[in-house]
């Protein structure tokens, strides 16, 4: 059976979407033969499960676990557990509660029709009865969004019963929520071309540990873009058959202005050339890696700082000025005579110059 | 040459990186003075001032401590790329100095 979650223009609400599909169709399936695939196929995010049987008496089922927890409050720190406080910052705590449980008996309600059916798009309807979490997708704040003559407010934007709730699984479960002093959340989704979704926990699991002091959204999201290629170099290099692709990350910050959280900024950042050379020549990428990792954790120290934004800004646009920019940077450690963990090969710059376009 | 990955791997370009990289790293001779003209070379004829400076400044150096020097048919024909593009050439010569000095790695890992 395959659906098709077709995009709605909310590029984050989309992604959150199409996860949270293959996650209940995941949690769902009484076969459990294989796991529910997500791929872009342009305007839509198709999700295929081969001999999928999802039904409600296994979502029910007491053994099902999975289903349950992910339903659950859990640690923050643990990668696979759900991010319902933050998926619902906006809300008070008892709002947060009565949301969680709504999503869980919308998706319970809606999974046997999915059953009956072997194809179907999934279309959200922006007149619905739902209102779309701010941190779930930061177009769905209250505010100006557009030219207005007159009137400078618009209201919440409210989305189908159905698809608020897949959106708010796959938010809660596929969204990473970095918490900053001072600055907040940064908030980060791996856009996925063609991923399945037990691959996609597995990622999850070995990439959430790696987090450091962030100076910025850019920062961070830059160097989960680093951390993602790196596990996916190391995927390709053991020869593993499933290598997932990504497409970009999508990010963007909340910060508190007195009692409201509102967005900040937000983007994406292209992997493809990352990914391109991580999975084409791992061998080449990790030198490049181990040195970019490096510059992170260092610039992650302060007084180093200048390392970490030189190589962010390098990542999120490679062009000439920037990486003059980190060579600058990176040189006056080294030339200082500061012990330097990590520094490029012969090779491995070949590859980094590569990157760097003509702009 | 339009790639900064093609000027990076030309002989000659190399061959200035590599006696950049020595000059800027060795104690005795901790060359800042062209890593500031370098960075400021913004047409040709400042990155051939810039470059000419340079081999004035180490040349004692590196004929004492038997440094790998560029020659003049180098020095020619990094001056023929930098007539196409000046901001590739110095890119490609600063990125040089971010490589790992052989002394600094294992044995067998030595250039050239």
């Amino acid at each position: 059976m395959q659906f098709w979650i077709t995009k709605s223009g909310l590029e984050i609400f989309d992604v959150a979407r199409a996860y949270g599909l293959a996650a209940l169709l995941s949690f769902a399936d009484e076969d459990q033969s294989s796991s529910p695939e997500i791929k872009d196929v342009g305007t839509a995010y198709r999700i295929n499960l081969p001999n999928g049987k999802p039904s409600l008496s296994r979502l029910k089922d007491r053994g099902n676990t999975g289903w349950l927890e992910a339903f659950t409050v859990g640690d923050f720190r643990d990668p696979l557990s759900a991010q319902w406080n933050c998926l619902f910052i906006t809300d008070t705590a008892g709002q947060r509660e009565t949301k969680r449980f709504s999503v869980q008996s919308a998706l319970e309600k809606f999974v046997d029709d999915l059953r009956a059916r072997e194809s179907v798009a999934l279309v959200p309807k922006f007149d619905g009865e739902e209102t779309l979490p701010g941190a779930l997708d930061p177009t769905a704040f209250k505010g100006l969004r557009g030219r207005t003559r007159g009137q400078y407010s618009e209201g919440q934007t409210k989305v189908d019963r159905f698809n608020w709730a897949l959106g708010c699984v796959g938010g809660a479960l596929a969204g990473r929520f970095v918490y900053q002093r001072n600055a907040g959340y940064f908030v980060l989704y791996p856009m996925p071309e063609s991923v399945k979704w037990t691959d996609f926990r597995e990622l999850r699991q070995e990439t959430y540990g790696e987090r450091l002091n962030y100076l910025s959204v850019q920062n961070a999201a830059a160097h989960y873009s680093v951390v993602l290629a790196e596990r996916l170099r190391q995927r390709a290099a053991s020869g593993l058959s499933s290598t997932p692709r990504y497409s970009n990350i999508l990010y963007f910050s909340l910060f508190k202005t007195g009692n409201q959280w509102k967005p900040g900024t937000a983007g994406h950042l292209n992997l493809q050339p990352l990914l391109e050379l991580a999975t084409q020549r791992p061998n080449d990428a990790e030198g490049v890696f181990n040195v970019w990792r490096y510059l992170f954790r260092r610039g992650s120290v302060r007084g180093n700082e200048d390392l970490a934004l030189a190589i962010t800004d390098f990542i999120m646009h490679p062009t000439l000025t920037t990486y003059e920019r980190h060579v600058r940077v990176f040189t006056r450690y080294i030339a200082r005579g500061t012990t330097v963990e990590f520094q490029y090969s012969e090779q491995s710059l070949k590859e980094v110059t590569a990157l760097v376009s003509s702009q | 040459m339009s790639r900064l990955s093609d000027v990076y791997s030309h002989p000659s370009i190399k061959r200035f990186g590599q006696a950049y990289r020595r000059a800027l790293r060795d104690r005795s001779t901790q060359d800042y003075a062209s890593l500031i003209d370098l960075e400021n070379a913004e047409t040709p004829e400042r990155l051939a001032e810039a470059i000419r400076r340079f081999l004035r400044r180490n040349h004692k150096a590196a004929e004492e401590k038997n440094w790998f020097w560029p020659g003049d048919q180098q020095l020619e024909e990094v001056m023929a790329l930098a007539q196409e593009n000046v901001a590739l050439v110095r890119a490609a010569i600063e990125s040089y100095a971010l490589l790992w000095e052989p002394s600094q790695r294992a044995s067998g890992m030595k250039e050239d």
